[in-house]
């Protein structure tokens, strides 16, 4: 990272991590106006997060896609931009400090790799990679969303707090209605995916250990999806899957890395001398 | 019988079928899978361990996508699938009808639900309330003198059948793609005919044609940029009965030969050599595709042997750079005696004791797959189908209102077969819509202030 490049970074992801903070210190200790303040700030840090994100896609000349680093620095800013606008006007004010710290990790865990701009390899260069990442940032989002309200709702509905019925159903609505969300785009993530890796690869699908658990978040989400509309599921029994279910969704963001060998989803070509 | 059709369309067996593949996925992830490790670590781990292989093999863990236990699991969903929409064919449909309740029916449930409920404005009416509920996006229904009724999204519940009729759809086009898949390797230099022997077959379809096209390799195009490959192309020259048609192939984008894909995913040098006599005669002419993965690449030379090496990887030569590159050749005799061993250039000659050995050019190679199945399309449909079910059954979800009146009053009553705080919000647009303009001259105002509660 250059200069000026790393010192946004990091004044972005300490402004998430203070607004985090905020937020928690306004819940313990009963300062509601604190817990309001944070949206603003997290405002602030996502404009300084817009403007590094175009930063690095003129350096490059590329959508930041390549890497840990740019796939950090543009699912961090989905997870950041999806939570804003769903606890925007104060609707559900407690958001940011369930669903931040997971962008706060993915941007760290991100800036600890390598940050050098790499050229965009021709693995990569396809209009259908574009449909497949934008889909999937918006599912991670949505999911992150749907983990962090569960969050909420677990920590407002604990035995002994006196919370408004109004306001736990609502963060209950809030938690579905991020899952479903999340599911189509992921379902569409997945169908893009595998439309690329036909003409990548030659083959729609190949077992791949990054596929399947692709496959096996979308199987847990969908799961969700079955409890709650059909079995009643709701409140805290929801909210807890939905906690656990994020795991596997850390699991595919970083599968890349884990899976590293044995996987299609390294993107280079193969140049035999 | 009956107890099995209850069984296979409770939606209990789908939620423990649906667990029961996910622990199977996450098992195959934890597990050692062939597809994974390759043929021969796999061999070797089940050769190492009586429990892998137990696990693996005999269990068939190991590969669990043909596992018999995923494959029995995959069964019984679509089997509970099936039934399912078997059973909930005909409520959908019933459903789905336009059928507006009656207008006792109504009022009973404003009655029931009078929370948003005001003063009329003066031109309230059948025609004003049916009008702002066709502008919400309504098919409204005036049911009697005072009642209107509408619906939105009302075909909603069809989207349940797409979403899970897409499956067979999938399954239908992963079983085409199953027993047409046809993979088969060639490695063509530059103007080289494919001659329909394939280099390797990777895999043989269970039934179904070996494609066998005819081309050729005009050229190939690597890019690179900082060690890394930003394009990998090749122009192919395609011919069949009297007829000739180059076709461009490159990472991503395969060329096409009837139902085969051709793709370029290798690329490497082909030093080419003549061997000449004394008199400048040709005595052989011989092109060696080098290759990283082998240390030295030998082909027969006019009885001898020749070897050229890869040296260590550098930066893989673009065509303006290929005039400039140096191989290191070795050349070895009958009785293996040395006969060259030297660094070789294009145009550059080697002496080898009355024969002259030229490298006349370098040329690249390609590897390239040929690659022909059916049921893509199959697939393809099923993911649209599928994808468009979900929104049609999840997003634009059934909602239903009703707007009852007399002299004084009006009620808005709705309800919405999810996110009952995100109706509110649309129930409390129409509700002022509807309290709103032309006002009443007596008191229009307070039916916008009209209390909102849970009506859903």
């Amino acid at each position: 990272m250059s200069g000026l490049f790393g010192i946004l970074f990091w004044a972005t992801l300490v402004v998430y991590a203070l607004m985090v903070a905020l937020q928690i210190f306004g819940q313990v200790f009963a300062k509601p106006r604190w817990v309001q303040l944070a949206p603003w700030g997290i405002a602030l840090g996502l404009g300084v997060h817009t403007v590094l994100v175009a930063w690095r896609w003129l350096e490059t000349g590329h959508v930041p896609t390549i890497g840990n680093f740019e796939n950090a620095l543009v699912g961090g800013w989905f997870i950041v931009a999806m939570t804003l606008w769903a606890a925007w006007k104060q609707r559900y004010p407690l958001l940011a400090a369930g669903a931040l710290p997971f962008a706060l990790v993915i941007l760290g865990g991100g800036a600890l790799t390598d940050t050098e701009p790499r050229p965009m390899v021709a693995a990569l260069q396809s209009f259908w990679l574009y449909i497949h990442i934008f889909f999937a940032w918006l599912a991670y989002g949505a999911y992150t969303v749907a983990c962090g309200t569960g969050i909420v709702y677990l920590s407002k509905s604990r035995q002994g707090r006196q919370t408004p019925v109004d306001e736990l159903s609502r963060l209950d609505e809030l938690m579905f209605r991020a899952t479903a969300f999340g599911f189509i785009t992921d379902a569409i993530m997945i169908a893009a995916g595998s439309i690329w890796a036909k003409s990548l690869w030659g083959a729609y699908w190949s077992w791949d250990p990054v596929e399947v658990w692709s496959l096996l978040s979308w199987l847990i989400y969908g799961l969700a999806i079955h409890l709650r509309v059909t079995m009643r599921w709701r409140g805290r029994k929801l909210a807890w899957l939905l906690v656990f279910a994020i795991l596997g969704v850390l699991v595919s963001f970083w599968g890349v890395n884990v899976v590293m060998t044995g996987t299609y989803h390294v993107f280079t070509v193969d140049s035999a001398t | 019988m009956s107890r099995i059709v209850r069984l296979l369309t409770s939606l209990k067996t789908t939620l423990a079928l649906l667990c029961l593949l996910a622990l199977l996925l996450l098992l195959s992830m934890l597990l050692p899978q062939r597809s994974v490790i390759g043929d021969e670590a796999f061999a070797q781990l089940v050769t190492s361990s009586p429990t892998a292989r137990f696990f693996l093999l005999r269990l068939g863990l190991g590969s669990m996508p043909t596992s018999p236990w995923f494959l029995g699991a995959l069964g019984l969903f679509f089997a509970n699938l099936g039934a399912v929409l078997t059973a909930r064919a005909r409520p959908t449909w019933r459903r789905i009808g336009f059928r507006p309740r009656p207008e006792a029916g109504l009022r009973s449930w404003a009655w029931a639900e009078p929370e948003l409920s005001g003063v009329p404005p003066r031109d309230f009416g059948p025609g004003s309330v049916v009008g702002i509920l066709r502008g919400f996006g309504y098919r409204p229904k005036k049911v009697g003198e005072r009642a209107v009724w509408g619906v939105k999204h009302r075909t909603a519940a069809l989207g349940f059948l797409l979403f899970h009729l897409s499956f067979f759809l999938l399954c239908a086009g992963g079983v085409l793609l199953y027993y047409t898949r046809f993979v088969g390797s060639v490695a063509l230099t530059e103007g080289q005919e494919f001659d329909g022997e394939y280099r390797q077959v990777l895999r043989l379809p269970p039934s179904g044609e070996i494609p066998v096209p005819i081309f050729s390799l005009v050229s190939v195009d690597p890019r690179f940029e900082g060690g890394e490959p930003t394009h990998l192309g090749a122009v192919l020259r395609f011919s069949g009965t009297g007829m000739s048609a180059e076709r461009p192939a490159s990472i991503n984008h395969p060329a096409s030969w009837g139902a085969a894909r051709i793709y370029v995913q290798q690329a490497g040098l082909t030093p080419v050599f003549w061997l000449q006599d004394a008199q400048g005669f040709t005595l052989d002419r011989v092109a060696a595709p080098v290759s990283r993965a082998a240390e030295a690449t030998e082909v027969p030379l006019d009885g001898d042997r020749l070897a050229v090496f890869v040296e260590s990887p550098g930066r893989f030569p673009h065509r303006e750079d290929l005039s400039g590159v140096g191989l290191e050749i070795e050349v070895v005799g009958e009785a293996a005696e040395p006969l060259f061993r030297g660094r070789l250039g294009p145009g550059a000659v080697a002496d080898l004791g009355g024969e002259r050995l030229v490298l006349e050019e370098i040329r690249y190679w390609a590897g390239i797959q040929v690659i022909s199945e059916r049921g893509g399309g199959v697939l393809i449909a099923g993911f649209v189908i599928g994808i468009a079910g979900l929104i049609w059954r999840l997003m634009l979800h059934r909602r239903e209102v009703a707007v009852v009146w007399d002299d004084d009053r009006f009620t808005l009553v709705g309800r919405s077969e999810y996110f009952p705080w995100r109706f509110r919000e649309e129930l409390s647009g129409l509700f002022s819509t509807l309290g709103a303009a032309p006002a009443a001259t007596d008191g229009g105002g307070e039916g916008e202030r009209a209390d909102i509660g849970t009506s859903t």
